[in-house]
């Protein structure tokens, strides 16, 4: 019967994915990119989102048994790292020593390929330089949200997953951040 | 409301985001590719883990200086020290640690970890011997053979396998009563416990044990406390990576009663000032305080404060029993145990000088050096009964070792 496949598919599915989780080392090899990313978008300092990015899979090995399925391994691990973002940035408002130095030190990173000619790399590292200080003016809804859309390429859905928002709200966050994001860089 | 499409405008922005995009993405392979291995933090999130930057050195120095001015005391000078120990700890903490992987335990059960009261995740990783984490300026703790443990994890900087071990028996510097009454490791202190190369508490094994260091970095279930980490899980731990197998002997040993001499004691109560406790293994938190001072009778620092004198010990004492002043002596008497059989229970305060034999080295930061240097000190046994009034009797006693029976190199994370 095609409802008993259809259960069949996604209980196999589920399986899956809790397999997935059961094999830390894959599961890190898997995603750690995508995570590490975002963390570090987030909170802007690679020591710190090298230690949330591992609490991350920390936390989700230890709470696979709780996984349900409901969602892709990613957007569950996603929603984890929105999660650990949030909590640190909490924890960050009484240490304003760390925010101040790490923005100077990721304002000063080359962030251009190498392999580009130095005017190139001048004029990328200052667009993106741009870019970095005006999210930093975001908030951390905002910031989030236009992250998981822009640089890691989610769903709406997706995106409503990981963050615990409505879909309407991610849009409004989303819209809001492109008109802040457009506002700073000088334009209308 | 408005309503948005699923595919935000981005409009003019786009290229720009775009690139933007793709810096992140080079930013994280690149570093990716330079740390292929851990993806690993190596560091707990208890917010310190960077060596602090001049100018932060210099703005809490200039509110320390503030704060005392103002007669705000103390205790942010504490909290200064114990940052800048920190600080150390954890960046050495990040120079050696590995990446973790679950403790199988014995049983070779990994899930079973927490009803067993062994960690849940460990790693284990040798330090290079020739590039050894630094030991902040004045402190004891927080470089190498330095022990941290917050609530559930477990932090152990370039330590010897000997010193792991006695501290995993409740041998270590810790068995001795804290000032809150006590006894063990606390949680959110560093303590600097060692090498336990002169195998004090620790017999047998190979050398390795004593000169091969290892960083380690443990995750415990929520709820595991300062004990139940330092002692099972650790001991666990051990025998899960080093393959250790060990037992406890008592010998017949040397050892020293504190007693009064017969001219009667020396030493009496009076106030002290009261501090926080002091951050284990960071002596330098009492450097201010003048063994002259309290000679004349100025409140020392509640509780025991050792300092080095020219060639000369100084031991403070502030309201602490006597047993607290015998575990004192225990480095000058060849780490002998000094068991006080005084028979006064109350607590006292003093300050006690004595020369350390030739050669050896002793413990707590320097006074400033004097164009001369201070007068040598009597040894120990007439500085004790000239001083404060006792007497050190020396006799054989029952001491329980730590015998190691086998064990191995560890096994990679």
């Amino acid at each position: 019967m095609p409802t008993t496949g259809s259960a069949a598919l996604i209980a196999m599915s589920a399986e899956n994915q809790a397999s997935e989780l059961e094999d830390v080392d894959r599961l890190v090899q898997q995603h750690r990119a995508r995570v590490l990313r975002f963390i570090f978008a987030s909170v802007r300092d690679m020591d710190v989102a090298e230690t949330l990015t591992q609490d991350c899979f920390w936390k989700a090995h230890r709470a696979r048994q709780s996984f349900r399925g409901d969602c892709s391994v990613q957007t569950w691990l996603m929603r984890i790292a929105v999660n650990l973002v949030r909590d640190d940035a909490r924890r960050r408002r009484f240490r304003f020593w760390e925010t101040v130095r790490s923005t100077r030190i990721d304002e000063r990173h080359d962030w251009a390929d190498p392999g580009l000619s130095p005017e190139d790399r001048l004029s990328l590292n200052e667009q993106v330089a741009a870019v970095w200080r005006a999210t930093a003016t975001l908030s951390h809804k905002q910031h989030t949200v236009f992250l998981l859309r822009f640089v890691e390429d989610m769903e709406i859905g997706e995106i409503a997953q990981s963050t615990g928002l409505t879909a309407n709200a991610v849009h409004v966050n989303l819209h809001r951040a492109i008109r802040a994001i457009r506002i700073r860089l000088g334009g209308s | 409301m408005t309503t948005h499409d699923s595919q935000e405008p981005l409009g003019d922005l786009g290229p720009t985001v775009a690139r933007f995009r793709d810096a992140l993405h080079h930013r994280v392979d690149a570093h990716l590719e330079a740390h292929p291995q851990s993806g690993v933090p190596r560091v707990g999130r208890d917010g310190i883990r960077r060596a602090p930057r001049r100018w932060v050195l210099a703005a809490a120095v200039m509110t320390l200086a503030i704060a005392v001015g103002m007669g705000i005391g103390w205790p942010p000078v504490l909290a200064f020290t114990r940052n800048v120990i920190l600080e150390s700890f954890f960046k050495g903490i990040g120079q050696t640690a590995g990446r973790r992987s679950p403790v199988a335990g014995p049983g070779g059960q990994a899930g079973a970890a927490v009803a067993r009261s062994e960690f849940e995740e460990a790693s284990v990783r040798a330090c290079d011997p020739d590039n050894l984490p630094a030991l902040p300026a004045g402190a004891r703790g927080g470089g190498p053979n330095s022990f941290y443990m917050t609530p559930g994890r477990t932090y152990a900087l370039c330590m010897t396998p000997a010193a792991l071990i006695r501290t995993a028996y409740g041998f270590g510097p810790g068995e001795f009563p804290r000032l809150d009454g006590q006894r063990g490791l606390a949680i959110d202190r560093v303590y600097g416990l060692g090498s336990e190369r002169n195998a004090v508490r620790v017999r047998g094994g190979p050398d390795w044990v004593r000169n091969e260091r290892y960083t380690i970095e443990a995750v415990a279930a929520d709820g595991a406390n300062a004990a139940v980490m330092q002692g099972p899980m650790l001991r666990a731990l051990l025998e899960d990576r080093f393959r250790l197998k060990a037992h406890v002997e008592t010998e017949d040993v040397p050892e020293f009663h504190l007693v009064i001499a017969p001219g009667g004691a020396k030493i009496k109560g009076g106030a002290c000032e009261k501090l926080p406790p002091p951050t284990a293994g960071a002596p330098a938190q009492f450097g201010s305080q003048s063994a002259d001072a309290v000679r004349q009778g100025a409140a020392p620092f509640c509780g025991l404060s050792m300092k080095t004198n020219g060639a000369n010990q100084v031991v403070i004492g502030g309201a602490v029993p006597l047993s607290a002043l015998g575990d004192s002596l225990s480095g000058a008497l060849g780490n002998a145990q000094v068991i006080d059989r005084t028979g006064l229970a109350d607590v006292f305060n003093f300050v006690f000088e004595f020369a350390w034999d030739e050669g050896q080295v002793g413990i707590g930061p320097h006074e400033p050096a004097a164009p001369i240097g201070p007068p040598r000190a009597s040894a120990v046994f007439a500085a004790i009964e000239q001083q404060l009034g006792l007497r050190l009797e020396p006799v054989r006693g029952a001491r329980e070792f730590v015998v190691i029976d086998a064990i191995e190199r560890p096994r990679p994370n």
